[in-house]
């Protein structure tokens, strides 16, 4: 099912600026999606409506051919009609039921047969590794336990499309590699366009085969993570993505004098990682090396010159703090942005 | 814009809003119309006032000159609101001072048993005031009372009245009864004082005065002013205590003022009592309102986690741990001991092993009013019946609307949340014996498809859940919020309907909580007087009628039978909602 937003805006009561604020947004049959952003961007609103859990003030939203949130034209499909699943934050464990009862729930509403139902809830189980756990109830069960039982909730019915919101942010660093794997070999499996929502950079850049930046509201840039990371669409986009974060000189720096530009450019960047770094002879002192953190397989190194402070993520130490050195970088691995932090 | 058609297709998805609305029209009618009733009726003329020259039905300032400017009005309003105003700000004092300073105690000194005190001392709030005042005057009762005297005249010592009756008594016995939630309250403030705040001032070199005034008392000062207000509020609707304290002497409040008025089926004034003891309770509630929004400021900035070491007392731990103990003795534990036993001895003042009796509660003392004792005595049964059965039905209907009105609150986004929210708390701005003469000017005759209901126990049980619908709309929201919007969500995302939701997971998941939020309205219901003196007719008969009424003829042992009986069912039944967690529903009201 492919999912379309048109203007879609949000706008919460005594709430100074829209939550969503004239989102579009097209996503295609199959796709994996990964909604980005700070908190308070609006990722979660976007997802709720998409879900039916909240409604547009504005603009339309069509899953598939459907359309299903259309004030304009009347239009309004209840959440249990859309046949879209999703996997809550906090997984929304029913504390009064086992497994195997939350599991069975939307089967039981669509009135499948008992002896389907037991074969489905229990295919789905086994498929997630929770076959011993099915008379457990949520209380009972360890964090990603439960959220691998929220999964399964909403895959045994086989929704059309599935929407996680922030799947990996509760999850110590090793269950939220496997839940990476499990969400990428479920979306192959089941073929289903699926959206998550993160505030984490590196979660989409692993996940997603596209993302959607969101920021104030809006769609900031919408593209492959790669795209995302070495062209940001803006500013903002580029401040967000990557750790550290993309080093921005205004146009008038030094470092940057002999990068080619256009009359439009006001702000150039470039990465950490784009950076080469060289011993200073005492004679051409450029920048000081205020700290130098190893990551393990590389350095990062903070660098200052008068009141600029930059980051270069480079292979070897280059220095110990206080030592000279030298940047230099290619100018073709430059972003130009304009004055309003638009790419050029 | 959304078109109508919209709105119906969003409706069709989530009903509730419809649903809030009814209820909420439902409220407007239990909670304003009462109100309404009061204030109009203190405008119009009844019939057979002496006095009322205008027609039955007529407009009239009668009233209000009869309360305001007459020869009467001194004795009728002005003594009573000056005795109202003293006692509330007297009582409002006591309960701050004996409150934070039993509190500052228990949560900032090394005495022994900490924090544990509130646990103790609450036992306090759980008897009914009135029973302490009862108690009051089985030891100080002197000679212009009905019955024989109270223990001290009987053992020869003089009562003056001063000490007996009146302002004295009314102020310790209802100080002694509501501290345990100031105690309550500042404990929790002096929680949330950040370690750090302290010690700061400390390493800026202030003195151990200066950090008590410059940081500790503003620190607390919201949490104080706030509890000022509402124990005023509450002490202003309160009736059973000052009535059974002033009726020997003559001595009237507000509340109680009111309750005679209506006695006496003069209508007319007693509204117009309803409605300045109901403006007043508004001012206290507006006033504390207004404190706790400007006390957001300071919590903001606590998130302390670093507990405060508690003050060293070195020497002065056995004495503060026995202020406690005097405080428990005072508090509740002597006055059930002399309620209690004063039923098992012959006469007051006597006591030997020769002097203990049964005979209040088996044999009968013989004397024509109530001549058997009170366990073989028909009346008690009946009232216990009575009292238990209202109380119960009070509780099941108030905790059924005030869960429900949380479900409906949380599923109706928007204004009709918050209205639907803002009218189950209104009845806190309504004190009890408003709310009765209320009542009773509205259900007094028939309106439209709604019997008269004066004299029935239907009216009584509205009065009850009305009285307690804030308490149980906030259980409500505490419980609903505990699980959370999303398990709702979770079930429409899974595909069912909002009636199946409802059905399968938001009902069950409530009926854990329902004994909760019943169990508290069911207690105070045992005990309420307020409402049932004013709202019963003699020939219902509940407990703690049947214990007032005894007492004012002077059965004062048989009384504290009755009286004995109600307050162990409303220590029981308020620790048991401790126990099953009710700490914020004892506070709650």
């Amino acid at each position: 099912m492919s999912l379309r937003l048109t203007s879609v805006t949000r706008r919460y009561r005594g709430a100074k600026r829209a939550a969503v604020d004239g989102l579009d947004l097209d996503v295609p049959d199959g796709a994996l999606l990964c909604l980005l952003g700070a908190s308070g961007c609006g990722k979660t609103t976007t997802l709720r409506m998409i879900a039916g859990l909240d409604q547009v003030d504005s603009g339309s939203i069509e899953i598939g051919v459907r359309t299903v949130d259309a004030p304009a034209s009347g239009v309004f499909v209840a959440p249990d009609k859309r046949d879209v699943g999703l996997v809550f934050q906090h997984y929304a464990l029913w504390p009064h039921m086992r497994v195997r009862q939350i599991v069975e729930f939307g089967l039981r509403e669509r009135h499948v047969p008992r002896g389907e139902r037991r074969e489905l809830v229990g295919a789905i189980l086994d498929r997630l590794g929770l076959g011993d756990l099915a008379e457990r109830y949520p209380s009972e069960l360890s964090g990603g336990q439960q959220q691998r039982v929220a999964l399964a909730r909403t895959l045994v019915v086989r929704p059309k499309m599935l929407l996680l919101d922030e799947p990996l942010s509760n999850l110590d660093a090793q269950l939220a590699s496997e839940m990476r794997e499990t969400i990428r070999t479920l979306h192959r499996e089941f073929g289903c366009t699926t959206v998550f929502v993160t505030h984490d950079q590196s979660d989409a850049m692993a996940l997603a085969d596209r993302i959607a930046v969101m920021h104030g509201g809006r769609l900031a840039q919408l593209g492959a993570p790669l795209e995302v990371y070495r062209q940001p669409a803006t500013i903002h986009v580029a401040r967000f993505i990557g750790e550290p974060p993309m080093n921005l000189l205004p146009v008038s720096h030094p470092l940057v004098a002999s990068v080619p530009r256009d009359e439009r450019t006001a702000t150039v960047g470039v990465r950490p990682e784009s950076l080469r770094l060289s011993p200073a002879s005492p004679a051409d002192p450029e920048w000081t090396i205020r700290s130098a953190l190893p990551t393990g397989a590389s350095w990062v190194h903070s660098l200052e010159r008068g009141e600029t402070v930059i980051s270069a993520h480079v292979p070897a130490q280059a220095g110990a703090p206080g030592d000279q050195v030298t940047v230099a970088f290619d100018a073709a691995d430059a972003s130009h942005f304009d004055a309003s932090g638009v790419r050029i | 814009m959304k078109t109508l058609q919209y709105r119906l297709a969003t409706l069709r998805s989530n009903p509730m809003p419809i649903l809030a609305i009814v209820l909420a029209a439902v409220l407007v009618y239990a909670i304003l119309g009462p109100v309404e009733s009061v204030l109009s009726a203190a405008f119009v003329a009844h019939a057979g006032d002496p006095g009322v020259t205008q027609l039955p039905g007529h407009g009239t300032t009668f009233y209000l000159e009869r309360m305001f400017s007459s020869r009467a009005a001194d004795r009728l309003f002005y003594q009573p609101l000056w005795h109202s105003i003293e006692l509330t700000a007297l009582t409002a004092a006591l309960t701050i001072a004996l409150g934070v300073g039993a509190g500052w105690l228990a949560a900032r000194t090394d005495v022994w048993g900490g924090v544990r005190w509130n646990g103790i001392l609450i036992v306090a709030f759980m008897v009914p005031s009135w029973a302490f005042a009862q108690t009051w005057l089985t030891i100080f009762k002197n000679e212009h009372a009905a019955g024989g005297t109270g223990v001290l005249q009987s053992l020869g010592v003089r009562v003056p009245d001063a000490l007996a009756y009146g302002l004295i008594p009314s102020v310790i016995v209802l100080s002694l009864h509501l501290f345990p939630l100031v105690m309550a309250l500042s404990i929790d403030a002096f929680g949330r004082i950040d370690a750090a705040q302290e010690e700061a001032a400390v390493l800026l070199g202030a003195s151990r005065l200066t950090v008590v005034r410059r940081i500790m008392l503003p620190g607390i000062r919201p949490t104080v002013l706030s509890a000022a207000m509402l124990i005023a509020a509450g002490v202003m609707g309160d009736f059973g205590a000052p009535y059974v304290l002033g009726l020997p002497v003559g001595y009237n409040v507000l509340a109680t003022s009111l309750y005679g008025e209506l006695k006496n089926n003069r209508q007319g004034t007693a509204a117009v009592l309803a409605t300045v003891v109901t403006l007043l309770g508004v001012l206290l509630i507006a006033g504390d309102s207004s404190l706790t929004r400007g006390a957001k400021r300071f919590q903001t900035l606590t998130g302390g986690t670093m507990r405060l070491q508690p003050i060293r007392l070195r020497f002065a731990r056995p004495f503060a741990f026995a202020l406690l103990v005097i405080l428990a003795i005072v508090a509740f534990a002597g006055p059930l001991l002399i309620l209690a036993g004063s039923t098992f001895v012959d006469k007051l003042g006597h006591v030997s092993l020769a002097d203990l009796t049964t005979r209040y509660w088996w044999q009968g003392t013989g004397n024509r009013d109530f001549p058997t004792g009170l366990l073989r005595s028909a009346d008690f049964w009946i009232g216990l019946r009575n009292t238990a059965a209202v109380a119960a039905l009070a509780a099941i209907v108030c905790a059924i609307v005030g869960l429900v009105a949380a479900v409906l609150i949380r599923n109706s986004p928007g204004w009709i949340g918050s209205l639907l929210r803002q009218l189950t708390f209104l009845p806190h701005l309504v004190p009890g014996v408003a709310l009765a003469a209320g009542l009773i000017a509205l259900f007094v005759v028939p309106r439209g498809p709604i019997p008269a209901l004066y004299g029935t126990f239907t009216l009584i049980i509205i009065g009850m859940v009305i009285s307690h619908l804030p308490f149980a709309t906030r259980t409500g929201i505490a419980a609903v919020s505990q699980f959370g919007g999303e398990l709702d969500d979770a079930a429409r995302m899974s595909g069912a309907g909002w009636l199946s939701t409802l059905r399968r997971v938001t009902v069950p998941l409530l009926r854990r909580t329902f004994g909760a939020a019943a169990l508290f309205p069911f207690i105070s219901g045992l005990k309420e007087l307020t409402l049932i003196v004013m709202l019963s007719t003699i020939s219902m008969q509940f407990l703690p009628a049947l214990s007032l009424d005894l007492s004012e003829h002077g059965y004062t042992q048989q009384a504290n039978a009755v009286t004995t009986v109600i307050t162990l069912l409303a220590v029981a039944g308020g620790i048991l909602a401790r126990r099953l967690g009710g700490m914020g529903a004892a506070l709650a009201t």
